[in-house]
C-alpha cells in the first residue's frame, strides 16, 4: 500500500491515546474519605476476567478507529506502475504551425520558427515528424514520409528553409480543422507504416480567441492522440481590428459606417481612424473587450484603405473600402414597345430599378442578344428567334411567355415540332392560382422560404395548355387543375423558361403582386454572369467573376500583380493579400475590397478552460511531453488514488467502529445484575 | 424494613437525622421510646452512699453502719443520696472517626442524638447528666447537674461536630476516671476503631472504682461491611493516611479483622461486667435505645 499524503500517518500517534487511558484506569483516582485503615492493606485492583476482556475489547475498538482515521487521511492507494507506452512502436508527431494573420504580431512568427527547430532537435533517430502550416485551411509542409525520406542531418534545415518561404500569411484561424488535420496525418502514416508508439499533435499558435474550435467534435478525436499545445504568446495586449459595415442607399458621397473591435485583455482605448490618401482624423474611445461602430467621410472615388491607429500591433490596421458600384445587367426585351399599363414592357421596367448595386437596362437592340443576361420576349421572337437560340446555347437565360397570338411557334422552333399550345378555356371570374411550385428550381430561389411560397393569392385568367412536352422539359409550377404554368426546358447550356400565363393585367395579376419583381430577379442572377455588387470579401474567400465574352478578364492585385482568370472561370480564388482589386473587363474597371477577417483581430489567448479541455481529449498516460519526470510520477500518483478512493472505506469502516464502541460501552456500563459483579 | 419500622411507630435514622435540632430529635426518639416503654428501669435502682456521720440521738437506726461498730466501737450514721437521683456521666468520642457517614449522616450525628435523648430522659426525670467529650483526650467537661438550662448547655455540646485527631481511649478513659468522682452510669457512645489493649484496662478500671459503665459502639453499615464499589484511595480521616484498595479483595480479610476486633471488645466487656452495644447508624434510634433499656431491664432484675 502508498499513501499519496504519508504525513498524516504521523496522526497514527493519536492511537496511544486511548492505550494510556487505558493504563491510567489501573489506578483509580477517586479517593474516599473512610472512617480506619487499622483493618485494611493496600490492594491493587483486581479485575474479573471479564471486565478486563471487555476493557481490552473497548480499547482494540478506539484504537483501530483512531488507526483507520489517520490512514484514510494519508490517502491511500495500491501502486501499479504507470502504463508503459510502447516503446517498441514508433512515436509520431504532428507539428500544426499557426500561419494565420495574428502570427504577424511582434516577433511571434521568429519564435515560432526556433520552437520548431527545438522541437525537430529533439526528436528521437526512430521517431516519425510532420509539420503542417494552417490558417483557415492545414497544409503539409513536411509529410511523415517526406520525413522517412530526408536524410536526420537535413531535415532540420528543410523544414527551416519551408517554413521560412511560407511565413504568416493574412488568413483566419481554423484550429479545428488544423487539429483534425494533424490526427489525420498520423493516422495515414500509421496505415502505410508500422503503427503503434505515441502519437502527438503538437500545436504551435499564438491561440488566439478569434481562432475557431467548431470543427474539432471532442466525440471524433481519435483515441490516444495526445494534444500538446505550445503557446507563442504576444508582450502587448492591446490590439483594435476594423470592419466595414453594409451600406445602404446609393449616394457614393455618404458617411461609411466602420466598427471598431477592441480585443480583451489590452490597456488602450483611444484610437484614431483616417483615409490613407488623406482627410480629418476621426476620435474613437473603445474599451478593450468591446466595440464600437464610428462613422467615417465617404472613401474617394476610386475607393480607398481606412488606417487605424492606437494599438500595438498594426497587422489588422488597414481597411480596405472599394468604390460604391452598382452591377451592370442587360435584358433584351422582345415585345411590343408601347409603355402601356396594359401591356407587359411598363412592368418590366419597373420591376429593375436602378439601386446601389444593381443598374440593369432594357433595350429591344438585337446586336445585343450575346451581350444581354436575360432575354425576355412576350410578343414572339420573329427574326429574332435565332439569335436568341444562339444566346440561350451559349449559357443565357430566355424567358418566353405565350400570350395567346405569339409565342406558339417559337416554342415549337425551340422545343419541337411535337409540341402542342392550345388556348386554355375561358374560366369563371375567379380564375386560376398556382398550386405546385417547385422552389428548388434556382429561378425560384427567393421563393425557397415557406413564408414567402404562398402563391395561392395571385390569379391567372387565362393561360395556354401545353402538351406533348419533350422529357427535358421540367415543369416548375403547375395551376390548380394541374395544368402547366411555369416550364423550364434546358437548351445547350442556357434555359427557357416557358410562361403559359403573361403577366399583362388580362391575363393575371402577377405582375401587380409581390412575387413579381423577385421572380424576375430570381431569373436574372439563374442565368449568371451579373457582377457581384459591394460585398464583403475576407482573404481566401473567392470573388464571383461576370462572364463575358468581349476580351480577357484581368485582376490586379494590391501588390500590382496581375492574375488572368482561365477563361469560363465564374470565381476568383486568389485573395489571399487583403486591399484592394481591380477588375479589368476590357471596357471597364472594376475595384472589390478583400480585408482580413474580423475574427483574426481577437488575438487575446484563448481562455484555460479550453486549453485545458483541448489537453484533456487527447490525455492517455502520466507523461505528456516536456512534463518532468518527478511531476509525472506525483500526477500518476494522484490519478490511481483518485480511481481507487480507498479513503472513503477506511472512514466508513472507523464509523462503524466508532458506532460498535459506542454501543458495547453503553451497555458495558449499565449496573450489573444482582449476582452478576463480586 | 422501613415500612414496618414505621408500621412499629418507629422512626428511621436517616429521616431522623434531617432534623436538624439536636433537641428535637432527642424529644421524638423519647416519644418513641415512651410508647415502647412502661417503665422505666432507669427509675431508682441505685443508693449512693456518699458519707458517714456520727451518731446522734434520734437518726434512724435503719441507717447505722453495724459492721463499722462492731469494728471501731463507734456509732455511725451512713449518709445516702437520695434514692431516685442517679448521676450518668455521657463520654462522647469526638474524633474524627466518628464523622464518618454513608447514610447522610455521620457515626457522630447519631451518638450525638442517642446522647442527647439519654440526657432528655434522665433530666427529665430528675436525674443529674455530665458530658465528657474526647478524642485523644478530654476535649469538653460538663458535669453531672440537673440545674435548669444544664440540659440545654448539654444539647449545645453535642451538637459541636467531631474534630478530634485520633482516637485513642487510653488517656482520655484515664482522664474520665480522675474527673468522674461520685460513683454513677458512665456511657461511653464511641466507635472503638482503637487498639483493644490499654482501653480494655481503662474500662475495667471504671468498672472496678464502682461505675456502671455501659458501652454504646456506634459503627457504620459500610465500615462494618467494607461494602464499597470499585477499588478506591481510601483516606483515612483521623490521619490522612492514603490506601488503594480494592474492596473486592480487601472485603474477607477485612470482615475477619473487624470482627476479631469486636469479639475482644465484647469479651473485654462481658470480663469486666461491662453492658456493650454495638449499634448501626441504619438503625432506628428508638429501636436502639429500647433495646438497650430492655437487656438493662433484664439485668436489673437478675440482680
Amino acid at each position: 500500500m502508498s499513501f499519496l499524503h504519508p504525513l498524516f500517518l504521523a496522526a497514527l500517534a493519536a492511537v496511544a491515546v486511548p492505550i494510556v487511558l487505558h493504563l491510567s484506569r489501573q489506578r483509580p483516582r477517586r479517593e474516599l474519605p473512610f472512617s480506619s485503615l487499622m483493618f485494611l492493606s493496600p490492594t491493587a485492583p483486581r479485575f474479573d476476567r471479564r471486565r478486563r476482556v471487555q476493557d481490552r475489547l473497548l480499547l482494540a475498538l478506539r484504537c483501530l478507529a483512531l488507526a483507520l482515521v489517520a490512514l484514510a487521511f494519508a490517502r491511500p492507494f495500491l501502486y501499479r506502475p504507470p502504463p508503459v507506452i510502447a516503446a517498441a512502436g514508433i512515436a509520431r508527431t504532428a507539428v500544426l504551425v499557426d500561419v494565420s494573420a495574428s502570427m504577424r504580431r511582434e516577433d511571434l512568427w521568429p519564435r515560432a520558427l526556433e520552437r520548431i527547430q527545438t522541437l525537430v532537435a529533439a526528436a528521437a533517430p526512430g521517431d516519425r515528424l510532420a509539420v503542417l502550416a494552417f490558417d483557415r485551411r492545414a497544409q503539409t509542409v513536411v509529410g511523415f514520409s517526406d520525413w522517412a525520406a530526408l536524410p536526420a542531418g537535413d531535415r532540420a534545415s528543410t523544414i527551416a528553409a519551408r517554413l521560412a518561404a511560407l511565413g504568416p500569411g493574412w488568413g483566419s484561424t481554423d484550429l479545428g480543422r488544423a487539429l483534425t488535420a494533424g490526427a489525420d496525418a498520423i493516422l495515414d502514416d500509421e496505415a502505410d507504416a508500422r503503427s503503434g508508439g505515441a502519437r502527438r499533435v503538437m500545436l504551435v499558435s499564438d491561440l488566439q480567441e478569434g481562432g475557431r474550435l467548431e470543427s474539432l467534435v471532442p466525440s471524433a478525436w481519435p483515441p490516444g492522440i495526445e494534444i500538446v499545445v505550445e503557446a507563442i504568446l504576444a508582450k502587448k495586449p492591446t490590439n483594435a481590428g476594423l470592419q466595414a459595415l453594409s451600406v445602404h442607399g446609393a449616394d457614393p458621397a455618404a458617411a461609411r459606417r466602420v466598427r471598431i473591435t477592441n480585443a480583451a485583455g489590452g490597456s488602450g482605448e483611444r484610437f484614431t481612424l483616417r483615409w490613407e490618401s488623406g482627410g480629418p482624423p476621426v476620435e474613437a474611445v473603445v474599451p478593450p473587450g468591446t466595440s464600437r461602430v464610428v462613422e467615417v467621410p465617404a472613401p474617394p472615388a476610386t475607393g480607398g484603405t481606412l488606417v487605424l491607429e492606437g494599438d500595438d500591433h498594426p497587422f489588422d490596421n488597414r481597411l480596405a473600402v472599394a468604390a460604391l458600384s452598382a452591377a451592370h445587367a442587360r435584358i433584351l426585351y422582345l415585345g411590343e414597345e408601347a409603355d402601356d399599363p396594359q401591356g407587359s414592357l411598363y412592368y418590366l421596367r419597373r420591376a429593375f430599378p436602378r439601386t446601389a448595386t444593381r443598374e440593369v437596362e432594357i433595350s429591344a437592340a438585337l446586336t445585343g442578344a450575346t451581350a444581354a443576361h436575360l432575354l425576355v420576349a412576350t410578343g414572339g421572337l420573329g427574326g429574332a428567334a435565332q439569335a436568341a437560340r444562339a444566346a440561350v446555347e451559349r449559357g443565357r437565360t430566355l424567358l418566353l411567355v405565350l400570350d395567346g397570338r405569339t409565342g406558339a411557334a417559337d416554342l415549337r422552333a425551340i422545343a419541337g415540332a411535337a409540341v402542342s399550345v392550345t388556348e386554355g378555356a375561358a374560366v369563371d371570374p375567379s380564375g386560376f392560382v398556382l398550386a405546385e411550385v417547385d422552389t428548388s428550381h434556382p429561378a425560384l430561389a427567393p421563393f425557397a422560404d415557406p413564408r414567402f411560397a404562398d402563391f395561392t393569392k395571385v390569379r391567372f385568367w387565362k393561360r395556354r395548355q401545353v402538351s406533348a412536352l419533350p422529357d427535358k422539359a421540367h415543369v416548375v409550377a403547375r395551376f390548380d387543375d394541374g395544368s402547366p404554368a411555369w416550364i423550364t426546358l434546358p437548351v445547350g447550356k442556357g434555359l427557357v423558361f416557358v410562361m403559359t400565363s403573361g403577366w399583362h393585367p388580362a391575363d393575371s395579376q402577377i405582375a401587380l403582386s409581390s412575387k413579381f419583381v423577385p421572380l424576375l430577379h430570381g431569373l436574372l442572377d439563374a442565368g449568371g454572369g451579373v457582377e457581384a455588387g459591394q460585398i464583403q470579401v475576407v482573404t481566401g474567400d473567392p470573388v464571383a467573376l461576370p462572364t463575358i465574352d468581349d476580351g480577357a478578364l484581368r485582376v490586379r492585385k494590391p501588390d500590382g500583380t496581375t492574375r488572368a482568370p482561365a477563361a469560363g472561370a465564374t470565381s476568383f480564388g486568389d485573395t489571399d493579400q487583403p486591399g484592394l482589386y481591380t477588375l479589368e473587363t476590357g471596357a471597364r474597371a472594376r475595384t472589390f475590397a478583400v480585408n482580413l477577417a474580423a475574427a483574426e483581430s481577437a488575438t487575446a489567448p484563448l481562455p484555460v478552460e479550453r486549453l485545458e479541455a483541448l489537453r484533456r481529449l487527447g490525455a492517455t498516460g502520466p507523461r505528456s511531453a516536456g512534463e518532468p519526470a518527478a511531476t509525472a510520477a506525483r500526477s500518476w500518483k494522484a490519478t490511481l488514488e483518485g480511481e481507487q478512493k480507498l479513503w472513503r472505506f477506511l472512514l466508513l469502516l472507523a464509523l462503524a467502529l466508532a458506532v460498535a464502541e459506542t454501543l458495547l460501552a453503553a451497555r458495558l456500563s449499565r449496573p450489573a445484575a444482582p449476582g452478576g459483579s463480586p | 424494613m422501613q415500612a414496618d419500622r414505621a408500621a412499629a411507630g418507629l422512626v428511621d435514622a436517616s429521616a431522623l437525622m434531617r432534623v436538624r435540632s439536636i433537641e428535637l430529635r432527642a424529644k421524638l426518639v423519647m416519644e418513641g421510646v415512651q410508647r415502647g416503654l412502661h417503665r422505666s428501669p432507669f427509675h431508682g435502682f441505685s443508693v449512693e452512699f456518699t458519707e458517714y456521720r456520727p451518731y446522734t440521738p434520734g437518726d434512724d437506726v435503719r441507717f447505722v453502719d453495724w459492721r463499722l461498730l462492731a469494728r471501731t466501737d463507734r456509732n455511725y450514721v451512713r449518709k445516702y443520696e437520695d434514692e431516685t437521683n442517679l448521676r450518668c456521666h455521657l463520654v462522647l468520642d469526638v474524633s474524627r472517626s466518628m464523622a464518618y457517614g454513608s447514610l447522610g449522616h455521620t457515626k457522630g450525628q447519631y451518638a450525638a442524638t442517642l446522647a442527647a435523648t439519654l440526657a432528655t430522659f434522665l433530666c427529665g426525670q430528675g436525674d443529674a447528666v455530665g458530658l465528657l467529650c474526647f478524642s485523644d483526650r478530654i476535649t469538653d467537661h460538663l458535669p453531672a447537674r440537673n440545674r435548669p438550662g444544664h440540659l440545654r448547655r448539654l444539647y449545645a455540646a453535642l451538637e459541636r461536630p467531631p474534630h478530634g485527631a485520633a482516637t485513642a481511649l487510653e488517656r482520655p478513659l484515664l482522664e474520665a476516671l480522675d474527673t468522674i468522682r461520685r460513683r454513677g452510669l458512665v456511657v461511653l457512645l464511641s466507635d472503638l476503631l482503637a487498639p483493644i489493649g490499654e482501653m480494655e484496662r481503662r474500662l475495667g478500671a471504671m468498672a472496678a472504682a464502682g461505675h456502671e459503665v455501659l458501652v454504646l459502639q456506634v459503627l457504620d453499615p459500610v465500615e462494618r461491611r467494607l461494602s464499597l464499589e470499585g477499588p478506591a484511595m481510601l483516606r483515612d480521616l483521623e490521619s490522612g493516611r492514603t490506601m488503594l484498595v480494592d474492596p473486592a479483595s480487601a472485603r474477607g480479610a477485612y470482615t475477619r479483622a473487624f470482627d476479631a476486633h469486636l469479639e475482644a471488645i465484647r469479651v473485654a466487656c462481658q470480663r469486666w461486667g461491662i453492658d456493650h452495644h454495638p449499634l448501626s447508624t441504619d438503625e432506628p434510634l428508638d429501636q436502639a435505645l429500647l433495646r438497650i433499656i430492655d437487656r438493662r431491664t433484664r439485668r436489673v432484675r437478675r440482680r
